[in-house]
């Protein structure tokens, strides 16, 4: 009688490891190869640098979606950015466990209408942030979680495992960062922050909202401008859409009063965030070299940060 | 055999009860409103006992266990059985454990007078103002062992195999879609790890490890909540009958008894001990036993025994009422010797709208629920660093996990008051603490670099933290334009977000420690 061909349990359990431990080593080999070493090329090009700058007279869910499809409409369109099926990064300043009267996160009603417009156009949206506060607390109380919902949008708690170092190109202060690896693999990046008064930095807008997307952020506050300055060299932003809705003039980033909260009705697209930040600090009544980062940027040639030389388009609805 | 159904109908309640339970405290992650959650420990009138004696007055709040008392009455100890979630646990756990040689039969009806004794003691204590009875209670055991560390082990061990997994290829696309599948329903949002999570383990592991000696050992010998029941069984509607005509005396009721609540051949039963768990409705081959209604007989005296002495142990003689008082006393200066810096330790911050230390640690039933649902995990069990009877009680420490502003989640669930729910808006400005800058670790005050991520952290209106801008001459006499932060002691309120955010390895440059003096002499 034919015995059945039958495996034993030991050489069972021995292919088994041996393809697991394979299966193991296989990344460990890839890495020492640099197939996984990044070096991206110089994000903050100047190639357009328009500011667009959309007034209305109040900050209705309707004004906003105004607000946002005439800054789009000045670039042509949101499908002039985004094609379909890309996979697009919104990130938001979603920094602070408060509510969006209190100015500290991105408007939840602007990124519901920026992830919508994306969707629309259809791409895959993903938006998160890497909260100072608790993370859970904090994409509910700023409304973002629900925004995201309501756009059909993806919305992700930061993952630990998923950040990826990467090399600053000629860096002030930073040699290399870690940075957040969805953001890099993204195929369009919306930078979306929300302008406010900020005490180490001056003030914090598209630029130190990439904060937001590296590890052990507190550790580069020794040297907060020019780390500002690398990050925004090595991270791209393609699409900086500044929420100056409501902005929050003192006791920044987050401990303003309702008598900080300054409601400017104003949103501020562009392309190179160094232009968007010098332009959106005029709305605190500050000049862009008052702000350390900002001068420093200029001396890089990162963009154009005196107000008069920019090209600015502006627009109430 | 026709009985068997009401078996597996307690079997299914208990089940049922059991994942209740757990998904109760499974969903206290995600809900921003966690009152529900502090209901489950007041079902406890062991607790509610022991709390009414050491505050002098009616404990109201634990009005649901007055409930399961009165129900008592006329079920007699069917809590043990059918709800009980350390029993459920025990029950699941105790058919593997037991070896029943260990212990014989007849040494277990000694045993058991002892859960009298341990409830005496915890009831003399109480009087004498020390509350440790949530240490033991099941209920509140139950709730800190699973609600800080089964769950977070199982947080661990889930994270922990798909974090090896997420670097393997292919095989991660799989694992992947299930861990954040896991993530989305089931996984705390932050991974909760607790500081003294061993003695808590070793507790809970403990007393289910007992049923080695025996089955429902704990419940059986220890449990103080189940001598409460114990008596109010005694004297309930619910009996168990047999009828000697039928019954052959084959004792298979008497072996499959978990309690070891039948005796005398298996016609007789201690009815304090019977937990109603109709095992042994099964077990009869002869259907001579009947659970019926009838008016309980006070003064019913214990039929003869066929073995003399058998189960004359079970009483509670004069010398276990002599052990309980020695017990207590001797306990006493256990919970009572305590230095004065014990008391009012720098370290020692208790959350937002707790009592005053004394009523605190004699109102809390450390039951852990603060502990679980703090977003943060700042808030964590604290040992025998502030005296024995503060054991298990929360403690903030900030670098953990701070105090997050909009939050009030450990004031709502707290089941017996020993945190006032504090609302929201008087939140921002309730003081736990105050910060400390300690200069020669921080950086701008001993590097003479610019950092600040405390004043960026500070939550409170206005911030308390604040920096002035110097001129100093630094260590190798360069002039340097510096902010240094100061930390302003009315308006701070001791969250700890700076000592958490703090980039100086270790313990920090700024900590947060008990206020200078009492509240009332902060202000003003």
């Amino acid at each position: 009688m034919k015995q059945p061909k039958s495996i034993s349990r030991k050489s069972f359990l021995f292919k088994t490891a041996g393809i697991a431990g394979g299966l193991f080593i296989a990344p460990l080999y890839s890495k020492i190869s640099g197939v996984f070493s990044r070096s991206l090329a110089h994000a903050a090009s100047a190639t357009d640098d328009r500011v667009v700058i959309v007034t209305a007279s109040d900050i209705s869910k309707e004004s906003i979606e105004k607000m946002a499809n005439k800054a789009f409409s000045q670039f042509g369109g949101i499908n002039q950015f985004i094609k379909k099926g890309m996979n697009v990064v919104i990130k938001p300043n979603i920094g602070w466990n408060l509510p969006p009267e209190r100015a500290g996160n991105t408007n939840p009603f602007l990124v519901e209408t920026v992830a919508r417009l994306c969707k629309e156009a259809g791409a895959k949206v993903l938006i998160f942030d890497n909260p100072c506060d608790s993370a859970r607390l904090t994409y509910k109380q700023s409304g973002i979680e629900e925004a995201a919902k309501r756009a059909g949008a993806e919305i992700e708690y930061i993952d630990d495992r998923k950040f990826v170092e990467v090399k600053t190109p000629d860096g002030l202060y930073l040699k290399t960062v870690w940075v957040y690896k969805p953001m890099l693999d993204a195929d369009f990046v919306i930078n979306m922050p929300i302008a406010k008064h900020h005490s180490m930095s001056g003030l914090t807008i598209s630029m130190k909202n990439l904060m937001g997307v590296i590890q052990n952020r507190m550790y580069v506050h020794m040297s907060l401008h020019s780390a500002i300055v690398d990050l925004t060299k090595t991270i791209k932003s393609d699409l900086v859409i500044c929420d100056c809705l409501r902005i929050l003039t003192n006791h920044g980033p987050n401990a303003g009063t309702p008598e900080d909260v300054k409601e400017t009705r104003t949103i501020i697209m562009g392309r190179n965030p160094v232009t968007v930040d010098a332009y959106t600090t005029t709305l605190f009544g500050k000049s862009p070299s008052d702000i350390e980062y900002l001068s420093k940027a200029y001396k890089e040639k990162m963009g154009e940060i005196n107000p008069g030389k920019m090209k600015l388009q502006k627009f109430s609805v | 055999m026709k009985h068997g159904r009401w078996s597996f109908i307690r079997a299914c309640t208990q089940l049922l009860l059991w994942s209740a339970f757990i998904v109760v405290i499974a969903a206290s992650r995600d809900t921003t409103d966690n009152t529900f959650f502090s209901y489950l420990p007041r079902i406890s009138p062991f607790l509610g006992l022991s709390i009414s004696l050491t505050s002098r007055s009616v404990a109201s709040i634990f009005y649901p266990a007055l409930i399961f008392l009165l129900l008592s009455l006329i079920f007699g100890r069917f809590f043990c059985g059918w709800i009980c979630p350390l029993g459920a646990t025990i029950d699941c756990t105790d058919k593997q454990l037991a070896k029943p040689k260990i212990i014989s039969s007849k040494k277990i009806f000694s045993i058991k007078p002892w859960k009298y004794v341990v409830l005496l003691i915890a009831l003399i204590l109480s009087v004498f103002g020390i509350q440790v009875s949530g240490v033991i209670d099941p209920i509140s055991l139950a709730v800190r062992s699973y609600g800080t560390v089964i769950f977070s082990y199982v947080d661990t061990i889930i994270k922990v195999v798909f974090n090896a997994l997420y670097y393997v290829p292919v095989l991660n696309v799989l694992t992947e879609f299930i861990f954040s599948f896991l993530k989305k329903h089931l996984l705390d949002y932050t991974q909760t790890q607790y500081y003294h999570h061993i003695p808590v383990f070793v507790l809970f592991a403990g007393i289910l490890l007992f049923s080695v000696f025996s089955r429902r050992f704990w419940c059986k010998a220890l449990c103080p909540l189940g001598a409460v029941y114990a008596l109010t069984g005694k004297i309930a509607f619910l009996k168990r009958h047999v009828d000697a005509g039928k019954c052959t005396n084959c004792l298979s009721c008497e072996k499959t008894c978990r309690m070891n609540a039948i005796y005398d051949k298996g016609v007789s039963t201690f009815e304090g001990e019977c937990i109603k768990c109709f095992d042994c409705l099964k077990a009869c081959k002869f259907d001579a036993i009947k659970f019926k209604f009838s008016f309980p007989e006070i003064k019913r005296k214990l039929p003869v025994p066929s073995v003399e002495n058998e189960y004359e142990n079970i009483k509670f003689t004069r010398k276990k009422l002599l052990w309980s008082i020695a017990g207590s006393l001797i306990a006493i200066p256990v919970f009572k010797q305590k230095p004065e810096y014990k008391k009012n330790h720098a370290r020692l911050i208790r959350p937002p709208g707790a009592l005053p230390e004394q009523d605190f640690i004699n109102a809390c039933i450390r039951c852990g629920q603060c502990m679980k649902v703090c977003p943060t995990n700042g808030l964590q069990p604290s040992l025998f660093e502030y005296g024995a009877d503060a054991l298990f009680t929360p403690r903030l420490i900030p670098r953990i996990g701070w105090c997050e502003k909009n939050c009030n989640q450990c004031s709502a669930v707290c089941p017996s008051g020993a945190l006032k729910t504090v609302p929201i808006p008087q939140k921002e400005t309730t003081m736990i603490g105050t910060a400390y800058i300690i200069r020669d670790l921080c950086i701008p005050w001993s590097e003479y670099k610019n950092c600040l991520v405390c004043e960026e952290m500070c939550p409170t209106n206005k911030k308390s933290i604040i920096f002035k801008e110097e001129t100093l001459i630094n260590k190798r006499g360069q002039k340097v334009r510096i902010k240094l932060p100061y930390v302003l002691e009315d308006t701070c309120i001791g969250c700890g977000k700076c000592e958490h955010k703090c980039p100086v390895q270790g313990e920090g440059a700024i900590i947060v420690r008990t206020l200078k003096r009492p509240l009332q002499f902060m202000t003003g």
